[in-house]
């Protein structure tokens, strides 16, 4: 659901084709992807997973997720929240 | 102490009071992400396996997947991270470009890259409108304008820069460096 959210989001909105190789590239394409099985962290709950760069996103069981900006003291700041199919986010407790 | 931990002691060395924070992907080939800070300025590190470093700037607009700049050897990288957070500059992203229009943003004329290159205007024009050239000659057009060819093979999710095509020089750093 969060994958179809986020395609979604950028195929209305950046007009950049989707690229099914974007994780392995070096060369940003200016798209936004959803989190990507490679770049899960190592031991963190709820899981967690690195944009390339200062993003980062977790992801709770019921579905609901926070996307973070990393700044530039490593403080986060969020920058997108969406709910659970229950209507709560993991935030709620 | 592994080699990220020594990367993240050498940036430590060369910028005392930075803080930094390591991040490790599930997989032990990577990527690992070092992030460093000097309370104004952060940079973000990502090391994968064969693809050497990336380096972006914090905070980051980019929810694309690549960083915007990469470095194969952990030195060029100190001293890059180094510049970053003692002047304030920001990465740049690098873009898909065609020859001319990179030449153009590097701001040199035909007429100058012909004279670099030992070749006439005319020639340049032409090699700007191929679809294919030897990887010498690509790299001598791309080091004359100010930068350095790298190839890059990809497999599913790993990328591997192909050295076999480096001049000696840069082959032998490679080496070294890994």
């Amino acid at each position: 659901m969060m994958e179809e959210a986020f395609d979604e989001i950028e195929d209305i909105h950046s007009g950049i084709i989707k690229n099914p190789d974007a994780a392995s590239t070096t060369v940003s394409d200016g798209r936004m992807y959803p989190p990507h099985p490679s770049f899960k962290l190592r031991n963190v709950e709820p899981p967690t997973y690195r944009h390339r760069g200062g993003h980062k996103t977790v992801i709770a069981p019921n579905g609901s997720f926070r996307i973070f900006r990393i700044e530039a003291d490593l403080s986060e700041t969020i920058i997108f929240e969406k709910h659970g199919a229950d209507g709560k986010g993991y935030w709620d407790g | 102490m592994d080699h990220i931990e020594e990367i993240v002691r050498e940036i430590e060395k060369r910028m005392p009071g930075v803080r930094t924070r390591i991040e490790r992907g599930e997989n032990s080939r990577g990527p690992v992400w070092i992030d460093v800070t000097n309370g104004k300025y952060g940079v973000a590190i990502e090391w994968r396996q064969g693809m050497g470093f990336g380096l972006t700037s914090l905070p980051s607009d980019n929810l694309g997947e690549a960083s915007d700049e990469t470095y194969d050897s952990a030195s060029e990288l100190s001293e890059r991270v180094e510049e970053l957070l003692s002047t304030g500059q920001r990465t740049s992203p690098p873009k898909e470009a065609l020859l001319k229009t990179l030449r153009e943003h590097r701001r040199v004329s035909q007429d100058t890259l012909a004279q670099l290159m030992g070749v006439s205007q005319p020639n340049i024009s032409r090699l700007e409108r191929r679809i294919d050239m030897s990887i010498r000659t690509l790299r001598a057009v791309i080091e004359a304008i100010g930068g350095r060819l790298e190839i890059v093979a990809r497999f599913g999710d790993d990328a591997v820069r192909i050295t076999q095509f480096d001049e000696p020089e840069a082959r032998a750093g490679s080496r070294k460096r890994r």
